[in-house]
Parts: C-alpha cells; sequence; structure tokens
C-alpha cells in the first residue's frame, strides 16, 4: 500500500474583524476566527466561525473585551487584528479635544 | 359522422395537450460574471424548436443594468412621441382630467376594495386571495412539502456546473451564507454536481458561472397539484384564502 498520493485535508485558519454593531453611542466591533476545512479537491467542506475578541468603542474611552476571559489591552486585540489599527485612531480622532 | 367530430376534438386537443405535458422543455443556462463583466446566453427549447433565446453580451453589470433601465425609459418615450405625434394635446388634456378623477376615485375605490375583501361571498367573483391563519398553514405543512417535493421531481438537471465565489460586508454573514447554499444544493441533489462556492471573507465581492441544461415535465408538475389538491389540508387551505365557504 502506498501513501504517496493521499493528501489531508487542509484547514485554512484566518481572523476576521467582523461588521460593527452600533448600539446607541457605543460601537462594537467583533473579532472572529474563520476556520476553513477543504477537501483534497479544494472545495470547502466546514467553515467554524469561533468568536474571540471584541473591540469596544465609547464616546469617552475605548477598550477590549476577550471571549476567553483574560482581560486583553488594547494593544492585544490590534496584534489580533490590524485592521482595527484604522478604526480606533479614527475614534480617538473625532474624540480628541481641539484647544485653541 | 361522429368519428370524424371525435377525431378532430382529438387533434385538435387531446393530442395537443398530450404533447404539452409529456415533451420535456429544455432550458439551457449559460451566465457567467468576472470582475465587473457579465456575459451569457439562455434558451428555452421544447421539442426541438427554440422558444425563447437571448444572449447577453461582454458588458459590466453597471452597463447591463443601465442598458435595461434604458430600455424601458426608451419604451416610455416612445409612447410619448406617439402620443404627441398623433396630436394628443387633447389627448393628454383627456388624460390629466381621468388622472384627477381617479384621484378623486382612488379613497372610495380602495373602501369597495376593502369591503369587497371582507365580503366573503365576493371573493368568489373577484378572486381576491387572502392570507391564510397560520394554524391552517401549519396543518397543511407536510402537504405543501409533498407537493414541492412532487415538484421538484419534475425538474431534471441534466448538467450543471457551478462556480461562485461571493463576499459580503461581513464574514460570519458569507460564512453563513455560504452554509444555506451548500444546503440548498443538497437539498437539490447537486451535491456530487460540479458545485464550487468559495466564501470570499475579504470583502464584498460577486463572481462565478453557472452552465446548466435543465429538462421540465409538465405533466409531473400537473400530476403533484392534482395530488396534492387530494389532500383535504390543502383544499381547506385554498378555501381560506379564496374564503370560499
Amino acid at each position: 500500500m502506498t501513501t504517496e498520493n493521499i493528501r489531508l485535508p487542509e484547514m485554512d485558519m484566518r481572523i476576521f474583524v467582523g461588521k460593527e454593531i452600533v448600539a446607541g453611542n457605543r460601537t462594537i466591533w467583533p473579532v472572529m476566527r474563520i476556520s476553513i476545512l477543504k477537501t483534497c479537491e479544494d472545495r470547502v467542506q466546514a467553515i467554524q466561525i469561533t468568536p474571540q475578541a471584541m473591540l469596544i468603542i465609547e464616546p469617552a474611552r475605548q477598550y477590549a473585551v476577550s471571549f476567553d476571559g483574560e482581560p486583553m489591552t488594547i494593544e492585544a486585540i490590534l496584534e489580533l487584528a490590524a485592521p482595527l489599527r484604522d478604526v480606533l485612531e479614527k475614534a480617538r480622532g473625532t474624540a480628541r479635544i481641539k484647544v485653541e | 359522422m361522429q368519428f370524424s367530430y371525435l377525431a378532430v376534438f382529438f387533434s385538435l386537443f387531446i393530442i395537443p395537450l398530450a404533447l404539452l405535458l409529456l415533451a420535456p422543455f429544455n432550458l439551457a443556462l449559460n451566465i457567467g460574471k468576472k470582475g465587473p463583466m457579465v456575459e451569457g446566453s439562455i434558451k428555452l427549447a421544447w421539442l426541438g424548436l427554440t422558444l425563447k433565446k437571448g444572449e447577453i453580451s461582454p458588458q459590466s453589470a453597471g452597463d447591463l443594468l443601465a442598458s435595461i433601465w434604458k430600455e424601458e425609459a426608451g419604451k416610455e418615450e416612445r409612447a410619448v412621441e406617439d402620443r404627441e405625434y398623433n396630436g394628443e394635446e387633447k389627448a393628454r388634456e383627456e388624460m390629466e382630467e381621468r388622472e384627477q378623477e381617479v384621484e378623486e376615485d382612488g379613497r372610495e375605490a380602495k373602501l369597495e376594495k376593502r369591503n369587497e375583501i371582507d365580503n366573503s361571498e365576493d371573493n368568489k367573483k373577484t378572486g381576491i386571495v387572502r392570507p391564510p391563519r397560520i394554524q391552517s398553514l401549519i396543518n397543511a405543512a407536510p402537504a405543501l412539502a409533498n407537493i414541492l417535493l412532487d415538484l421538484l421531481k419534475s425538474i431534471l438537471f441534466k448538467k450543471i456546473s457551478c462556480r461562485l465565489c461571493f463576499g459580503l460586508d461581513d464574514p460570519a454573514q458569507t460564512a453563513i451564507i455560504s452554509g444555506y447554499f451548500w444546503s440548498l444544493a443538497s437539498v437539490l441533489g447537486l451535491i456530487q454536481s460540479k458545485i464550487f462556492i468559495e466564501p470570499w471573507f475579504e470583502g464584498e465581492r460577486l463572481e462565478g458561472e453557472l452552465v446548466a441544461e435543465i429538462e421540465v415535465r409538465l405533466w409531473r408538475a400537473v400530476f403533484a397539484m392534482l395530488r396534492g389538491l387530494r389532500e383535504r389540508e390543502i383544499r381547506l387551505l385554498l378555501r381560506e384564502m379564496l374564503r370560499w365557504s
């Protein structure tokens, strides 16, 4: 029996930032991990979405919440999901008070 | 003499009807979208005769929509031009008058229509359909599912190949919709076919191609409907919708 042609299904795991959820003056940016299990023919066999964390932006402050129960810093969530950097900068920019 | 009448009756009604029910309708679809360009063709044939044929020449999706809107606007413009050409200042005035009358009568007409809907006796004449009660729908659900399955049997996918790459603005929604597509493919029995559904999580996107040859036999659909009508729940549901007592 040869095992040359046997390929195991590939697992593709990536982190994505979801669509923002606006609740009053609070904006929640969910961060999720999407795992895609592909067959040998490169067809998608299964997709798993796992929420990882969320960035919460309020007019006065911004903070991150991790779903694993551990405390999470803003730096940690930015490391996890780099596209949130722009979101955060924009939020900080609008919250800044101009002093003349 | 009677025999000749029967022969005429058969040749005029029964044979065409039997042909219509038994001979399959063939629908050939070939639609593709790559980047902003859309192209494709569609062909409906019956007994080797082409009933309808249409082609979409390669053009962007925006252009395609614009051409459809332009075509509709063109039809309206042509109608206006025709009216003007025939000296229709008078006609226009008449139309304006009519519109005013319609506006005035609108409220009354709405009230009358409402009364017609409420009056179960009149519904037989007008054929107005009302939404059924939830309980009736629940009762008829198994029978409706059977009808749907029977109707699906009337459709035969002779050849199908689909490659779809799509993405929504939310990756989670993209994954969920992708699951729905796979469920649909599974229900239609297309899981073994050349179906490729690739979710795109990086942003909004729609690309792909669909090549299909579908055969529809009307007798199966008619049979499904007749079989459905034999079910008491379906008859009750229909009666309720048509307000027949």
